[in-house]
């Protein structure tokens, strides 16, 4: 959703809230006066307070500025990269595809030139060639293998902005001679270059020498990757491409930052008319016939496996209408029929229709539509930056939800907590006849301004927390690869800053309105003389009562009616009654009234339990039903609810004495619960079949188990109490203090109880974080599953080849050939495949890794699932390295047979945030959290675009998903490949593939960092990036733990919460127990003793609640780990004894100094002082 | 004759709040023998409370001076006072003044567990205590679930859990209705007859300082003067 309109929303419901709260206070000034003058009189607590509601905004506003940070950091990139342009014309192959010849011609670029000639929105078109070569600077021998050469047409540079020099000249494209270039200042710094230095460009025809006329600002022409620029005829003599482009960018109106419309228009038109006219017509004969559409629409209604999504639906169903309309080929047509999606979908349909004729003279048609690719280069980037900016509010606010939830739970402790410090107060207001609305008022006056307070404060600490945290990712992503390009600059939209405020305050005034009405309802008897009663049952109105209620609400505007004409003395003020009449003739008042008098009609029987069984059942067999884990699981927690409440209930009325009946239900109530949220994911699944649930599980089943642990601790807190005593009870000075250090809070339930949860709460998810964090990390033991058993990765340019690699190592002067152990040869190459049988018809992208008999022989990657079929007889299916090295064998053997990456399996149901590989190649029928035995299956294989021949190949294994996952290419490696024999590009291309990436053990004892470096050297004419692969992966995980303590560091805020709340309970104690206090002293308790009682209760309510958190979390992890074992082998589960500790140490440390103020306030109190309270 | 066991000399405590000064106690001299009962009499405001909050060194005083046992309580620490307070003295308040969250039989083991004793004997003093208030079946109750007599009397056996020298008693009868209070008076002046206590109590009722060997009359912060109650028959004066 647009966080625009998001944020309008929140502001306005915002304003009409604030704006009741504010005419209420205008009509009765008095009780604003007498909320407001709490707020000064105890300004310690005002601060505790104002802390503790602040908390969910922070976490808030913090997520969405980090949101807006991700997004602006992206956006400049993107910005930087493209300059001014907008739209990029390029060969409709896709440049990437190394199989095929992305140069554009002189006609095509005339027709591209000719028809943006006279358009009035487009201010520049710029042809250019951009190629990947390597570079050497001949004064400082520094090289860079992966410099970004490009060639720009001097004379059409307009539109595109200025070239200004680092000393601030601006200069001409046109200015520049033969043989000369710019330099870019990121690629400046690389290899120290400056204005007169001579390069080495090293292209597909020889070595060019270069000199270098200036250093160029960085942005516009000059970008921001690394780059060397020159004009395009000089591009085109060092390529040997004379008159040839690789792509033709396109500047609109408006600069940098154009409107998003026009760019989406321009490039319509565009894609149309870069489609083949008369393609065009034969494809509209072609899908014209009956049969055709027929197929298409009986695809769109069975959607197997859901492989249309509802944007190619409704371009699918438009198509069809035009195909109806018989206006042939017209522009609607081309731009939809151009489409790749669309195009895949026809196809797919016709073949399940078993038009299987039609099927390659269809593809062929489709692929010639296409004369010239259209790209919206910068309208997409833009998106993206959105798109991935959200990503990290979701995942902040994800993880930000405990905390958010815990400080929800603090505004309702302090409200109980004000309550209670004016219960007598508020007694004696009820008694002389202020009515119970007055008190929710008066509440909600006091709360509304704590809540802007908070509110106000807490965007700003948000806003600095995200500041903070931006600097904590930028180091963190700076840690592994200096090379990422992104450049974090704190970026903040008025749209966040408005969104987290209102969300933040309207989340704390809702919270403060239902604490203020709860607290309200107290009984007056019970206020005035203070007796401990936290929550007074509300009473129940007669049945007959309760339906006379109903009938009336049901009625409303008529009676209102009735009471204004008839019964004129009764219901308040006639201008009462007709506001109240026009107020429910607008339903949504009138609806809410029926439901409240609905509620208070049946919410007696709850107390049975009887209809929470009712609902948890119907719920529960509807989240069978539905898979929905998250409908089941609550359904089923809501209906032990109503079992432990029926066991309440009979045996209150079998006359057991309350508290016995409260303990056994409730004991009963939450060890069900907790018990069913511990099992394992998959116990159940034998009742409920495979149930689908996402992130939100981990949330909801952190909320269910704390709650129902601390219901049973709190139930059974005596036990708690000996086991304390039997175990300090030995230290004689302590004896007198820990009985009511513990006594105390475990006799307050409701507020203990709540403070537990919020430090259970918290202490839960970082438990499970820092538990899931580590599991990681044993790779660094094994480093051979992900490296494959190299020491260097080393990645040539295609362009480039190394012709014999051990021959080039031969005779580098710098490299020595005994140092290299093994060499194996692969290519990664963009292809489409589909697998046999699948519901999935179309051809899907997949890269294809074509690899040489060594890399087969010696690779070391492990399998997480096999054929066993393929294995040979008698070997140990429990080594894991035999059956991978087995499998390996088998491809070797057998050029017929491929292995796939685990990614291209199934995810597993409910993983991850949305899809990401959307639109690839996966394997249907195979998840990758099954079991790993699997049977062989087919894919069939072909070159990009249906282009080529179709190779079959049969599957006997999916590769561990450690393998390759720490490798940062260019290709991105770890989304998965299908990896065969090199065999396979025999078949597919139409010409020889050379190999571009070597793997390479290296001899004992030899450097593989230097090597990588050494080599680099050596083959800078192939463009050579080595790795070294043990680095990489330390590289990696450094990286990850740091990302790790930036996430931990973000929930931890939520211990504020814990920590503040203690505090009021604290401050709350030393009130209320004055005269507690006054007789302890007076019987010889030392004041020091006083202090220290009141620390030990905070600690134990610390530990308790941190020792719930550190076990439930444990527990949790303990089933995520079982779960995802299968899929990932090598997960081990082990405890982060020194985390916990820490963890531990600050919660108590915390606890101990907000609780330093308060104890020391307590010890102070003069016996006698205490004692006149009497 | 031994030295008195309290002994005051122009006792003098003035409280100051912002422009109010009121002098409680302006000028008090006492001695109260050991083993005496002694009840302080007089209206509300006179400082009967003040006087005893200052002999028990719950409260400083301005001038004068107190001993306990012949030991001065001025140039005592809190903490020394404390300890004295544990060891030699016990105290019932008007509102009882149990810890809610604890039993009768835990609120009577208080002051021993704060004394040193071991659990098991504290368990079983408290008991005792509790049996000769007449409170063996309720000792497991929380004060919550006591009448205001059984929780007066619970407080009662926790003044005496430790065998203190003196008693002080802030209107032990204060919030009792008649019945009760003189139940409580009877236990308080047996334990002063059985045990040789000594016994300090404030009281606004001619009933309870009757019951007492001599009654001290208080107004304006001033000893008025005093005379003889009916239980002060043995001690010869």
């Amino acid at each position: 959703m647009d966080m625009t309109v998001v944020a309008t929303v929140l502001a306005t419901l915002l304003i009409i809230a604030l704006a009741i709260v504010f005419v209420l206070g205008l009509r009765n000034r008095i009780l604003v006066k007498l909320a407001l003058r709490n707020i000064p009189r105890r300004p310690a607590q005002t601060v505790l307070i104002v802390v503790g509601l602040m908390l969910s905004t922070t976490i808030i506003a913090a997520s969405l500025a980090i949101g807006d940070t991700v997004a602006g950091t992206i956006r400049g990139t993107v910005l930087n990269a493209l300059g001014n342009t907008d739209i990029r014309v390029r060969s409709p192959i896709n440049p990437a595809d190394i199989l095929g010849d992305s140069y554009l011609d002189a006609e095509a670029q005339q027709a591209v030139l000719d028809r943006v000639h006279s358009d009035s929105r487009v201010d520049g078109v710029l042809p250019q060639i951009r190629e990947v070569l390597p570079v050497l600077n001949n004064r400082t021998q520094l090289t860079e293998a992966r410099m970004n050469v490009v060639g720009f047409e001097p004379s059409r540079t307009g539109g595109f902005g200025d070239i200004t020099t680092t000393t601030g000249e601006r200069v001409t494209l046109a200015s520049l001679g033969d043989t000369e270039a710019f330099i870019n200042e990121s690629a400046a710094d690389e290899i120290e270059a400056q204005a007169g230095d001579t390069l080495t460009l090293v292209t597909p025809t020889g070595r060019h020498t270069f000199t270098l006329a200036a250093v160029l600002r960085d942005g516009g022409l000059a970008a921001n990757d690394r780059r060397l620029i020159m004009s395009l005829a000089e591009m085109q003599r060092v390529m040997d491409r004379g008159g040839e482009v690789t792509r033709i960018d396109i500047s609109l109106l408006g600069g940098r930052e154009g409107p998003a419309d026009l760019s989406e228009e321009v490039a319509e038109e565009l894609r149309i008319a870069f489609t083949d006219e008369v393609i065009a017509g034969q494809l509209y004969d072609a899908l014209g016939s009956a049969d055709v559409i027929a197929a298409i629409r009986l695809r769109m209604s069975e959607n197997p496996g859901n492989t249309i999504n509802a944007g190619t639906k409704d371009d699918l169903n438009e198509l069809i209408s035009e195909l109806e309309t018989g206006q042939r080929a017209s522009d609607r047509f081309r731009a939809l029929a151009v489409k790749s999606q669309v195009a895949g979908q026809i196809i797919a349909s016709v073949e399940s229709a078993g038009l299987s004729a039609q099927v390659l003279p269809l593809s062929l048609l489709f692929i010639r539509l296409e004369v010239l690719g259209v790209d919206e280069l910068k309208q997409d980037g833009l998106d993206l930056a959105e798109f991935i900016g959200s990503i990290f509010v979701t995942f902040f606010s994800i993880f930000g939800s405990f905390s958010i939830i815990v400080g929800l739970l603090l505004i309702f402790l302090v409200f109980v907590m004000l309550a209670a410090e004016r219960s007598a107060e508020m007694g004696i207001a009820r008694a002389i006849g202020t009515k119970r609305r007055h008190l929710v008022q008066m509440f909600t006056f006091e709360g509304v301004a704590y809540s802007i307070g908070a509110a106000i404060v807490g965007t700003i600490i948000g806003l600095a927390a995200s500041r903070l945290l931006v600097e904590l990712l930028a180091n963190a992503i700076g840690q592994g690869d200096e090379d990422s390009g992104l450049e974090f600059r704190f970026t903040l939209t008025v749209t966040s800053v408005v969104a987290g405020f209102s969300l933040g305050l309207l989340l704390t005034l809702i919270t403060v309105g239902i604490s203020a009405y709860r607290v309200s309802k107290l009984n007056i008897v019970v206020a005035i003389r203070g007796l401990p009663a936290e929550f007074v049952p509300s009473e129940i109105l007669p049945l007959k009562r309760r339906f006379q209620d109903l009938g009336i609400a049901l009625i409303s505007p008529v009676w209102q009616l009735y009471l204004l004409v008839i019964k004129r003395q009764e219901g308040g003020s006639v201008l009462r009654k007709i506001l109240l009449f026009l107020l429910y003739l607008t339903i949504f008042p009138w609806m809410i009234r029926i439901a409240i008098v609905t509620w208070r009609l049946i919410s007696p029987y709850f107390r049975t339990g009887i209809p929470e069984i009712a609902i948890g059942l119907i719920g529960a067999v509807l989240g069978i039903n539905a898979s929905s884990a998250f409908l089941f699981f609550m359904s089923a927690s809501l209906l032990l609810v109503g079992v432990g409440q029926v066991v309440r209930w009979l045996s209150l009325r079998s006359g057991m004495r309350r508290e016995r009946a409260d303990r056994l239900g409730f004991t009963l109530m939450g060890g069900l619960i907790l018990g069913m949220w511990a099992l394992p994911f998959t116990a159940l699944e034998g009742l409920t079949g495979e149930l689908n649930g996402n992130i939100e599980m981990f949330i909801v089943s952190g909320v269910w188990m704390v709650a129902s642990a601390v219901w049973v601790v709190m139930y059974n807190a005596d036990i708690l109490t000996n086991a304390v005593q039997a175990t300090f009870g030995r230290f004689n000075a302590l004896r007198p203090i820990l009985k009511p250090a513990i006594a105390y809070p475990t006799a307050a339930r409701f507020r203990t109880g709540l403070t537990v949860a919020m430090f259970a709460l918290v202490i839960f998810t970082l438990m499970v974080f820092s538990i899931l964090n580590n599991l990681g990390t044993d790779i660094v033991d094994t480093p051979d599953k992900a490296t494959g058993g190299f020491d260097i990765r080393a990645e040539t340019s295609s362009e480039l080849p190394v012709e014999d690699f051990a021959a080039a190592i031969a005779d580098a002067p710098n490299l020595s050939a005994s140092d290299f152990t093994l060499i194996a040869a692969s290519t990664d190459v963009f292809a489409e495949a589909r697998q046999t049988g699948a519901e999935e018809l179309r051809f899907l992208d997949v890269p294809v890794r074509g690899v040489d008999d060594t890399y087969l022989r010696s690779v070391q990657f492990e399998m997480s699932h096999y054929d066993p079929s393929f294995l040979p007889a008698g070997i140990d299916t429990t080594d894991k390295r035999a059956v991978a090295r087995a499998i390996w064998n088998r491809l070797a053997e057998d050029p017929a047979l491929a292995v796939l990456s685990n990614a291209l399996l199934e995810a597993p149901a409910g993983g991850g945030f949305g899809d990401f590989g959307a639109g690839g190649f996966s394997v249907e029928g195979i998840s990758q959290d099954d079991e790993e035995l699997i049977e062989a299956f087919e894919v069939n294989i072909r070159q990009p675009r249906g282009q080529g021949d179709t190779v079959r190949r049969t599957v006997i294994a999916a590769v561990d998903p450690f393998a390759g996952a720490f490798e940062s290419t260019d290709g991105g490696g770890a989304a998965g490949v299908i990896t065969t024999s090199a065999a396979i590009f025999d078949q597919i291309a139409d010409e020889p593939v050379p190999f571009t990436v070597f793997r390479i053990q290296l001899a004992d004892g030899v450097d593989p960092g230097r090597t990588a470096a050494a080599m680099e050297t050596a083959f800078l004419d192939n463009s050579m990036l080595a790795t070294d692969t043990l680095q990489e992966i330390k590289d990696g995980i450094a990286q990850n733990d740091a990302f790790g303590r930036l996430f931990q560091a973000f929930m931890g805020l939520g211990l504020v919460v814990g920590v503040a709340s203690l505090g009021v309970l604290s401050f709350r104690a030393v009130v209320e127990r004055r005269l507690s206090i006054g007789m302890m002293r007076a019987i010889g308790y030392k004041s020091r003793m006083i202090q220290i009682q009141f620390l030990l209760e905070s600690v134990f309510v610390t530990v308790l609640g941190t020792a719930l958190g550190l076990g439930l979390g444990a527990l949790i992890s303990w089933n995520i780990v079982n779960s995802i074992q299968d899929s990932i082998d090598g997960l081990s589960y082990s405890v982060p004894w020194a985390t916990v500790t820490v963890i531990v140490v600050i919660a108590v440390v915390a606890a101990l100094l907000t609780t330093f103020i308060p104890a020391r306030q307590a010890s102070k109190i003069y016996p006698s002082e205490a004692l006149r309270y009497e | 004759m031994a030295d008195p066991i309290i002994q005051a000399k122009g006792v003098v405590k003035t409280y100051r709040s912002r422009d109010v000064v009121v002098e409680a106690l302006r000028g008090v001299d006492l001695q109260v023998e050991a083993g005496e009962m002694v009840a302080v009499m007089g209206p509300s405001g006179s400082g009967k409370t003040t006087l005893l909050n200052c002999l028990s060194g719950l409260d400083s005083i301005d001038a004068g001076e107190i001993k306990i046992n012949s030991r001065p309580l001025s140039g005592m620490s809190d903490n020394a006072l404390s300890e004295y307070r544990a060891r030699f003295m016990g105290f019932v308040f008007q509102s009882f003044n149990l810890l809610p969250v604890l039993s009768a039989r835990e609120n009577v083991e208080l002051p021993l567990v704060l004394a040193g004793v071991s659990s098991s004997q504290a368990r079983s003093t408290a008991m005792e205590k509790l049996a000769q208030v007449g409170l063996t079946d309720r000792a497991g109750h929380t004060p919550a679930e006591l009448s205001g007599g059984q929780a007066q009397r619970v407080a009662v056996a926790r003044a005496l859990a430790n065998d203190p020298a003196i008693v002080w008693a802030d209107e032990p009868t204060g919030n009792l209705d008649s019945e009760n209070s003189a139940e409580i008076m009877s236990l308080l002046t047996r334990m002063n007859k059985e045990h040789g206590q000594t016994f300090v109590i404030v009281t606004h009722s001619l009933e309870v300082g009757e019951l007492a060997d001599r009654i001290v009359m208080m107004r304006d912060g001033l000893i008025e003067g005093e005379r003889a109650g009916r239980g002060g028959a043995r001690v010869a004066r």
